[in-house]
């Protein structure tokens, strides 16, 4: 009896730990999939430099307005910008940008808020803010704050080549760059979908690596195509948008934030001909359907409500906010350590000064000897004095050994 | 933002502010007794010589110490507090500049020129009241919230090689200073914007109004300044007050009305300084005061040459009139003419070195409105031509030499037509002396031999110790700390022109330590000339309004006259930035020959040397060994013996050398069969 | 080289002294030249070790009582009484000036001056005094020109002795009528005045001296350790040894070749031939030389290095007490040679690699090259332990070589000596293509350099190119010695060994 009793609360023991084990698992696992749609993010980046690029930054900058146009606020849109054409001097139109030669549309209105310009827009800070390691004093304006819930489209525009893209005419970003950090991003829960949008040359070579799931990319042209700007402005008296691009906007430039076109359709809309360039589409990573996903799931900040009967995915969103609280708190500690720490190594500096000090003071006689000689600078005159001291003493000591 | 929609977005923050108003004055009630938060919003207008026009906007916004931590904040951005709670700010100034204030044409003695004529890029120095050793980690963290806040990168000035800590040279010296500068910075939109968001009623309504983008970025001179001082310690649970100057100066062009520019070619008209007006240089016009702020003023400043001109003018034109030349009638005389009649006249006092004083015209904002805007003009009748009062000693700084391997800068100061005007002031004594500061800081690529520095007075060199009373030098550490020189110079009144050089030697970076554009060169940063025994202030009667109006106390509070020198661009040596890898494995390589060789040669012994000669002479059959070996022969200088090369061993070779046949087939075979 | 040196020697037959005077002569028109021919400030002659300007730039930060080093950095007034203070300030300020100091301290470190303290305190005051009507750095010139005359006289005497050995070898292993029937030896030169003429009409050595470098300076402490040692002068050798190695690290390996030469003389056939040549007949009795590894030598060598590195590191602590003591001269001397921080470029390789390694790579490199000097040492030590001058030549040649901030002084200085072994290395290969290479390089990389820095129309790689070439020589030259002087032992053993038949092998 005992034994059986025994027994009986010995299985109980091994039973509680797997049901436990079997209980988080499942939850984790719930918790991850149900992770409903938080939030849309924006990176948009323009790669490259020099007046004669002023196209790139039109690109990004109507890609900028759209996605605020369609709902997305400036917080949450990191906007690089590797150059300075607004205010270049050779700008004919100070303060503006323009995507076509209509000036109709001023790309650069009163409130543009850029987050990395010129020099800072290096491969470093692109992966940094991808991956969300920055220094703790980086403030919140510059950093990619998304949750695992959060939708991110991420646009790059620059020159481009096999596999890499080039950055400030200096450094490069390879396709296995970009992979690891979706990679790393996808380990983070930083995203739940992911849309790279490229406008290089061979565009699409850059997805090559790209394992992460619910990651959709689009590229511009295919290997070994170039992608083409779309006209020249003879009053900038530069090209001022590429053709991807503006088909994209021309496709945009229709909706409004209420209409849900599919991203089939935006994909739909891009026709090689006009292009000159076959736009790339690698959906292979994507769960869902292209035709149900509208294209505010990504370019728009557009919420579908769920009507949840489960408690626990709402606390689980709370959680994860309020671990973005605690880790904010966390920097604000962590400054706070710093400070303290500097103070002690400062004392023990001072301390170690002080016994420095009576070393010098201790260990030897001569200093001390010539302290009492020693007036302002007639040190130099000790050590010529030493070093003509020297001679003699040379002198005799040779002398008597041989 | 098209235009169509400003007024009802105007009117909708009106009505907000009303609102926004009463409750303040509710909150008044409560916390009784303390002073409130205030903002005042002014506006100077001044026509400049050179057929341009000056706007300096001047918002001050003030936060009273409070007892109470985590304030609520009525008008006083909440951004600016929690910066200067945060990170300990005693003092901080910020400014981004784009273009250069011109010193000669625009004046330098004035406080707008003095104290609101920037670096071109962006300058920052700030002063902590933290302990010594945090001032730089402090310092860090503002500049990465401020390149936050700003859209700019002032992040770049974290790293020590760019800041540094100025003694005494710079005005407000104390301990705990930093400074730095960058001068390539671009200004734009994205900067502007931040900071008007920075004021109660953004760029909605108030004459904030006027600051339309295109139309400041297209002038001459771009300043905006945000200056800050809080006052009372932040620490012990007390908010510290705070007071928070921005300050916009822009030098515009106006655009002329055609009729105009038509009468223009009229041989009379030629001179006659262009007529503008508010709508005419910005494009917009003062639709009312912003509702939260205090006092709202505009200003059109003649500075003391022009009004000394009019007079005289004047004079010349009415014999009769000798003495009715007051300022009450002056606006109203035939020289000029003013679209709105001023609400009132500031006259200066008249300060010590200078003929006359100059003139403010107050208009008053609040009489304006919607329906009857604001549109201030000027319009000349008759040509004027005067010169702005410039500062005792032009300052200038330029390279010399050639070559990317060393240089020198120079610095000359030549003296302006000024000085028969306040020697005035220093004629009495005999060897009266003019001090001048300087302070420069030089980045640690530029290496600067301090023993090396000259000064000329008058084209003569001096001893550098009868000029240079104090100097205070710390040289440049190899990407560690820029080079920082201070000095304090002597001058004789009588001077003509004074020049100091110094020679420098120009590093060589690291190749990752290049920018992308690294051909364009490197900045060496604009130097301080400063004139401690001159201020750049003036006096205006005493008077309640002066007292309430910030911009005008701003004018009244003595500061030395100061001058930026030019942006210095030096091209620096570029490596090749595209082979690396040829220099890494050539150079490996060459370590590798060294190392091999020597301990070949070290290894040999006899008996296998013995069989080397051996083989080496029965090798010597052919006719390139034999040439060689003549050749070598020669070099060596001795008598070149003929192998003599034993025929028995020959067949020995020669199977040796079928051997050897066989075998390099037989892995080639081997090798192809492995690979297919 | 080889042939120049031998030019040298037949006219130094006549007479030395003429030479030597006609030298100084030639030195005193080249430093009357306008600005030294801005030799001064060639990158092959002043690198940041050895430039004459950041001597200067040092000496005057002393003066302000800053760190030579920037430790601190202060701030002064000048005024004009105290004049209790007069005739000691008067080199302080360039005019008759007294001034009065006030410190205020600060963190830095400057990246100026990486030379020795006793140099500043010794050289500063000529960087700065004038004679009215001279170049102005007349007096600092002089004592360079006086550093390369004695080490000359030093290298002759040094050469006379080596010379002594030699003969008293030959005719203790009784081969001298051999060698003189052989027709190799049959004029024994005099090596000492070969390598003193070599060394004083160097042109490198000339602009090194002319070019206002502290390198003759270096190069005569280096001699005077070898002199000391081949002399059997203990405290002078440790004397030299000490100076050398604080001025610039690298002589610090001599100490080998220096207790090879205190402990059994100097150089010398291989000993096995004696010991071959005692079981015949005795040999030792007759020969002066000591086959044995005498101690004492030693130990007083090591007694009297340790009261040198003392003095003169007490020297160096008084004279740097106010500017954050020993610690700091070592980390911005030592430390600054060890980790290649000063990228400027020279006639080494280095500067460039430093410049174009990924960082993270850059310590493992650092160790790399260092260790790559230390290699060596040990094999050379072995097998040619019994010729420690030879030894000292080679080693000399390597960390001119391999050092972060190689200039022509320090080639200069190898050169000299190699006259020292005329006899022994007179069949080295490839001599004449090793001298039209030294010529061709010396006279290309100044053209590559102006093309890259003050045209530039030139690359970086073209100058980088010819430093390469310069180091390949460089290597070419240790080899072949190192070579040649193994096959001379080599044919002494089969002169000696071969003796009863007649000597033709």
């Amino acid at each position: 009896m005992a034994t059986f009793i025994n027994s009986k609360t010995i299985f109980r023991l091994l039973v509680l730990p797997c049901l436990l084990l079997y209980s988080s698992i499942a939850h984790n696992s719930s918790s991850v999939e149900a992770t409903m749609h938080t939030n849309n993010w924006a990176v948009l980046v323009c790669t490259s430099r020099f007046w004669f690029n002023y196209r790139h930054m039109a690109n990004t900058l109507s890609l900028y307005r759209t996605v605020k146009r369609l709902g997305i606020p400036d917080e949450r849109i990191i906007l690089m910008l590797a150059d300075d054409m607004a205010c270049n001097t050779r700008n004919k139109y100070p303060a503006q940008v323009f995507n076509n030669e209509n000036h109709r549309l001023n790309l650069y209105g009163d409130n543009v808020e850029v987050d990395y310009r010129g020099y800072e827009v290096t491969v470093e800070n692109f992966l940094r803010v991808l991956t969300g390691r920055h220094e703790t004093s980086v403030p919140r304006s510059k950093r990619l704050l998304s949750d695992e819930g959060s939708h991110i489209l991420l646009y790059m525009t620059g020159h481009g080549g096999d596999e890499f893209l080039k950055f400030q005419d200096s450094e490069e970003l390879q396709s296995h760059d970009l992979a690891d950090a979706v990679k790393q991003m996808k380990e983070k829960l930083r995203f739940k979908e992911l849309l790279i949008m490229v406008d290089t040359c061979q565009a699409a070579t850059l997805f090559n690596q790209l394992q992460s799931p619910g990651v959709l990319a689009i590229g511009s042209s295919m290997r070994g195509e170039n992608s083409y700007s779309h006209h020249l402005d003879s009053d900038v008296g530069v090209s001022v948008v590429d053709r991807f691009t503006y088909y994209t906007l021309a496709f945009f430039e229709r909706l409004n934030i209420y209409d849900n076109a599919s991203l089939s359709s935006l994909f739909s809309s891009y026709n090689p001909s006009m292009l000159m360039s076959t736009a790339y589409c690698r959906r292979d990573l994507y769960q869902r359907r292209l035709e149900e996903v509208p294209v505010t799931n990504f370019f728009g900040s557009v919420m579908e409500t769920i009507h949840t009967d489960a408690a626990y995915k709402a606390l689980s969103r709370k959680d994860s906010g309020r671990f973005k609280a605690q880790m904010s708190l966390d920097q604000s500690v962590h400054h706070h350590e710093r400070r303290t720490l500097i103070n002690v190594n400062d004392q023990d500096e001072i301390l170690n000064t002080k016994a420095e000090d009576q070393q010098g003071a201790s260990t030897c006689p001569f200093t001390s000897f010539y302290e009492k000689l020693r007036k302002g600078e007639n040190v130099d005159s000790l050590v010529n004095y030493g070093l003509v001291a020297m001679l003699p003493l040379l002198g005799v000591s040779s002398w008597l050994f041989q | 933002m098209t235009l169509l929609q400003r007024p009802l977005l105007v009117l909708l923050l009106l009505v907000t502010h009303h609102l926004l108003q009463c409750w303040i004055a509710f909150g008044s009630v409560d916390e009784e007794g303390q002073k409130q938060e205030e903002f005042n919003e002014e506006l100077l207008l001044k026509p400049l010589p050179d057929r341009k026009v000056l706007a300096h906007f001047h918002f001050q916004s003030s936060a009273p110490p409070s007892t109470s931590n985590g304030r609520h904040h009525h008008l006083f951005p909440k951004a600016i507090s929690q910066l200067v709670q945060k990170f300990r700010v005693k003092e901080m100034e910020l400014s981004f500049t784009q273009g250069r204030w011109n010193y000669e044409r625009w004046g330098g003695f004035d406080p707008i020129a003095s104290s609101n004529a920037k670096p071109p890029g962006v300058e920052l120095w700030a002063v902590f009241d933290v302990p010594q050793h945090q001032v730089d980690a402090s310092w860090k963290n503002l500049t990465h919230a401020l390149s936050g806040l700003f859209c700019a990168s002032i992040n770049f000035l974290e790293s020590t090689s760019t800041y540094s800590a100025p003694e005494w040279s710079f005005p407000p010296s104390s301990g705990n200073l930093r400074y730095g500068t960058l001068p390539r910075e671009a200004v734009c939109t994205e900067n502007l914007t931040p900071w008007l968001k920075l004021l109660p009623c953004r760029d909605k309504a108030g004459l904030a109004v006027l600051l339309d983008r295109p139309s400041i970025y297209r002038g001459f001179y771009h300043s905006q300044r945000l200056h800050l001082t809080s006052t009372g310690s932040g620490s012990k649970g007390t908010d510290s007050g705070i007071i928070l100057n921005q300050a916009l100066t822009v030098v515009l062009q106006p655009i002329q009305p055609n009729g105009l520019r038509a009468s223009m070619d009229h041989a009379s008209e030629k001179h006659i300084q262009p007529s503008w007006s508010l709508s005419s240089i910005f494009g917009k016009q003062v639709r009312g005061r912003c509702v939260l702020a205090k006092s709202s003023k505009v200003y059109l400043q003649l500075d003391r040459g022009l009004v000394a001109e009019l007079k005289r003018i004047h004079k010349e034109n009415e014999k009769s009139v000798a003495n009715g030349l007051t300022s009450e009638n002056f606006w109203s005389y035939p020289s000029f003419e003013l679209s709105a009649n001023p609400d009132r006249i500031v006259i200066e006092e008249n300060s010590l070195h200078s003929k006359s004083s100059s003139i403010l015209y107050n208009f008053q904002v609040e009489k304006y409105s919607e329906s009857e805007p604001l549109d201030l003009g000027l319009t000349w009748k008759i040509p004027v031509v005067w010169l702005c009062q410039s500062a005792p000693l032009h300052s200038s700084r330029f390279l010399m030499g050639s070559g990317n391997e060393r240089g020198a800068i120079a610095i000359s100061l030549k003296s302006t037509q000024l000085r028969e005007g306040f020697m005035g002031a220093f004629a009495d004594n005999e060897r009266c002396e003019l001090r001048v500061d300087v302070f420069q800081v030089v980045p640690w690529y530029v290496k600067v031999y301090f023993h090396s520095l000259q000064v000329f007075i008058d084209q003569q060199p001096k001893a550098v110790s009868d000029v240079i009373e104090k100097i205070h030098v710390s040289p440049s550490k190899d990407k560690v700390s820029p080079g920082m020189m201070e000095m304090v110079l002597k001058l004789p009144c009588r001077v003509k022109s004074a020049a100091l050089t110094i020679e420098f030697d120009k590093g060589f970076l690291h190749i990752d330590e290049y920018p992308p554009d690294a051909n364009q060169g490197f900045d060496i940063p604009s130097a301080i000339i400063s004139f401690p025994n001159f201020h750049a202030s003036m006096f205006f009667l005493e008077d309640g309004s002066v007292n309430k109006s910030p911009l005008l106390s701003k004018f009244q509070e003595k500061s030395p006259v100061m001058s930026y020198t030019e942006v210095l661009l030096v091209p620096l040596t570029t490596p090749d930035f595209s082979m690396p890898y040829n220099v890494i494995t050539i150079t490996c390589t060459v370590f590798a020959l060294y190392f091999g060789s020597l301990l070949n040669v070290l290894r040999r012994r006899i008996a296998e040397e013995e069989r080397f000669l051996k083989d080496k002479a029965t090798k010597k059959t052919g006719q390139l060994p034999l040439l060689l070996s003549k050749l070598s022969a020669k070099l060596r200088g001795r008598p070149w013996e003929p192998p003599h090369s034993p025929p028995s061993t020959s067949f020995f070779i020669s199977s040796k050398l079928v051997f050897k046949v066989i075998l390099v087939a037989g892995l080639a075979v081997g090798w192809q069969y492995y690979f297919s | 080289m080889q042939k120049m040196g031998k030019q040298k020697n037949k006219t130094a037959s006549f007479s030395f002294w003429n030479w030597v005077i006609a030298s100084i002569i030639f030195r005193l028109i080249l430093i009357y030249f306008p600005k030294n021919l801005n030799l001064a400030s060639r990158p092959e002659v002043s690198t940041p070790l050895t430039s004459f300007r950041r001597l200067a730039e040092g000496y005057w930060l002393k003066q302000l009582s800053m760190s030579p080093y920037a430790g601190f950095s202060f701030c002064f007034f000048f005024f004009s009484l105290c004049p209790t203070f007069f005739n000691f300030f008067f080199i302080l300020i360039r005019q008759k000036k007294e001034m009065y100091l006030i410190f205020l301290v600060f963190g830095y470190s400057g990246s100026m001056y990486h030379g020795s303290p006793l140099l500043l305190s010794l050289l500063g005051p000529l960087t700065v005094k004038r004679i009215e009507g001279q170049p102005n750095h007349l007096l600092y010139s002089l004592v360079s020109v006086i550093a390369d005359v004695v080490s000359a006289i030093l290298i002759r005497a040094t050469g006379k002795n080596l010379r002594l050995a030699y003969l008293r070898s030959l005719e203790s292993l009784d081969i001298v009528q051999q060698t003189k029937a052989s027709g190799e030896f049959f004029k024994i030169l005099s090596p000492g005045d070969a390598a003193a003429l070599i060394y004083l009409w160097n042109p490198f050595t000339i602009v090194a001296c002319v070019g206002l470098s502290t390198s003759p300076i270096e190069n005569m402490a280096v001699i005077l350790c070898l002199y000391g040692a081949c002399s059997r002068l203990v405290p002078l050798a440790a004397f030299g040894w000490v100076i050398a190695t604080h001025l610039s690290l690298y002589p610090a390996i001599l100490i080998i070749p220096v207790i090879f030469l205190l402990g059994c003389g100097p150089d010398a056939p291989p000993r096995k031939l004696f010991l071959q040549k005692n079981n015949k007949e005795e040999v030792l009795s007759k020969s002066k030389l000591r086959l044995g590894f005498s101690w004492r030598p030693i130990t007083h060598f090591a007694f009297w290095a340790l009261l040198w590195s003392a003095y003169v590191l007490v020297l160096c602590g008084i004279s740097l007490k106010q500017f954050g003591g020993l610690w700091e001269m070592f980390k911005s001397t030592y430390g600054f040679i060890l980790t290649v921080e000063d990228l400027s470029p020279n006639i080494g390789v280095l500067w460039y690699f430093f410049a174009e390694v990924f960082d993270f790579f850059r310590n493992f490199f650092l160790i790399v090259f260092h260790v790559n000097i230390l290699f060596m040492i040990m094999p050379l030590a072995i097998r040619l332990h019994h010729r420690p001058c030879f030894l000292a030549f080679v080693y000399i040649a390597i960390f001119s070589m391999l050092k972060s901030y190689p200039s022509v002084g320090d080639s200069a200085l190898y050169l000299g000596l190699l006259g020292w072994f005329v006899n022994e290395l007179a069949d080295i290969q490839f001599s004449f293509f090793l001298f039209c290479g030294y010529v061709g390089v010396s006279l290309l990389s100044p053209v590559m350099h102006t093309l890259w820095i003050w045209r530039g129309t030139g690359n970086a790689n073209f100058y980088f190119a010819t430093a390469m070439v310069y180091a390949c020589l460089q290597i070419i030259l240790v080899v072949e010695g190192v070579s040649a002087m193994l096959n001379h032992d080599r044919k002494l053993r089969n002169l000696a060994t071969s003796k009863p038949q007649d000597a033709k092998s």
